[in-house]
């Protein structure tokens, strides 16, 4: 198997896995929410300046609380782009290219300053 | 109301934040930063959904997509910095604007082959798609096709202007960025709708910090969409085969011109 066709494959499984954990995350929150509101959900239109809670979910709020698992899934899938960049700047470590390594690294930090706190 | 946008995204081809975005506001009244913030969640999710799909991004061409990102990626960052200083009125404007050239854009689309008409010219090309090493091969219907980027600079201007208006309206913008690479580029279709679909998700990525910082992301909002799209999405990968397409993607398109319509009556104030 190629180096190309091997890292397709590992950074397939491993964005199904993230996709699944944050999926299976959010329906959870979902349920969570529900039961701990009377199972009512809330409008749409009350989502002026929504919570910017997605970076502080270790600090803000209870794991038992639906939300958490909303956000900490959300946080998730967020980070998606980034663990597909960290695969791409591996193959381009083993394949030795400076030059795509060095722009791959630099999109890299820029999406993880832009995603952390 | 995902789940009809993620399926009907999947049928006819129209990104799913493009359509997102007025159906919120239009329809259910959430203000439109939020669902721009919404929108920029379920580009992300699309994306990566697309990309655990085994053999999808077989034609994805990386060297492409990472030199192509650094000009999107900074253009996102702009535009959502800009996002939460712009007067409303005119983002609901441009939002319109960007739904009118969609509809175009999908319009020409309709009727066109989904393979490329003619072999692309490789040993026509501009000397930075060397020095980049911009060309491939993709292996479409049994049959292996060389390709070359061309027009390189021009297509990363391109790239940078569609990151922007991701960044600034909450969109993939990928009807930009596959014209980038696609007409400018002169990169086969394929390649280039397989290419798009990593770069929305990376230039969503580099905007949604923004969205973030200024707390336009509402998780009670995003977490039945994002649900829903995903779902729709596979419904619709599924269902393609048997749905009438075509039909389809006319009522969509007329849809999406309609929108684009309402949103700058919107804007205007009318």
């Amino acid at each position: 198997m190629s180096i190309q066709t091997d890292l397709a494959t590992g950074s397939n499984r491993l964005l199904q896995w993230l996709l699944l954990v944050s999926l299976s995350m959010l329906v959870a929150g979902g349920i969570l929410f529900l039961a701990h509101h009377g199972m009512t959900w809330p409008a749409p239109h009350a989502a002026n300046h929504g919570d910017a809670a997605l970076r502080s979910i270790p600090y803000a709020l209870h794991p038992g609380s639906g939300r958490f698992w909303m956000e900490l899934g959300l946080a998730l899938l967020l980070w998606s782009p980034a663990l597909r960049l960290c695969g791409l700047l591996w193959h381009f470590i083993r394949i030795g290219d400076w030059l795509y390594l060095s722009m791959t690294a630099l999109l890299l930090a820029l999406i993880v300053h832009s995603l952390l706190p | 109301m995902g789940l009809l946008v993620g399926c009907l995204g999947a049928l006819t081809g129209i990104g799913g934040g493009i359509i997102l975005v007025p159906l919120l506001t239009l329809l259910w009244h959430v203000p439109l930063h939020a669902a721009m913030g919404v929108s920029l969640i379920a580009v992300v999710a699309q994306s990566t959904g697309a990309a655990a799909t085994p053999g999808r991004d077989t034609l994805r061409n990386d060297r492409v997509a990472i030199f192509l990102e650094t000009g999107a990626a900074v253009g996102a960052v702009i535009g959502a910095i800009l996002t939460a200083h712009a007067p409303l009125p005119l983002l609901s404007i441009l939002f319109g604007l960007l739904l009118l050239f969609a509809s175009y854009s999908a319009f020409r689309k309709t009727g066109r082959p989904e393979t490329d008409a003619a072999t692309p010219d490789i040993t026509n090309c501009d000397g930075w798609a060397g020095r980049l090493q911009l060309h491939g091969e993709c292996l479409d219907r049994g049959e292996r096709t060389r390709y070359r980027a061309q027009s390189v600079w021009s297509g990363w201007s391109t790239m940078t202007v569609a990151g922007f208006l991701s960044g600034l309206l909450g969109v993939g913008a990928g009807a930009v960025k596959v014209i980038a690479m696609d007409q400018i580029m002169k990169l086969p279709y394929k390649v280039s709708t397989a290419t798009s679909n990593m770069i929305v998700g990376l230039t969503a990525a580099a905007g949604i910090g923004i969205y973030l910082k200024n707390g336009f992301i509402n998780a009670t909002l995003a977490t039945p969409v994002v649900l829903g799209m995903v779902g729709g999405a596979m419904l619709g990968t599924r269902i393609i085969t048997h749905a009438p397409v075509k039909p389809l993607r006319v009522l969509f398109n007329a849809v999406v011109l309609s929108f684009g319509l309402l949103m700058i009556a919107r804007g205007v104030g009318l």
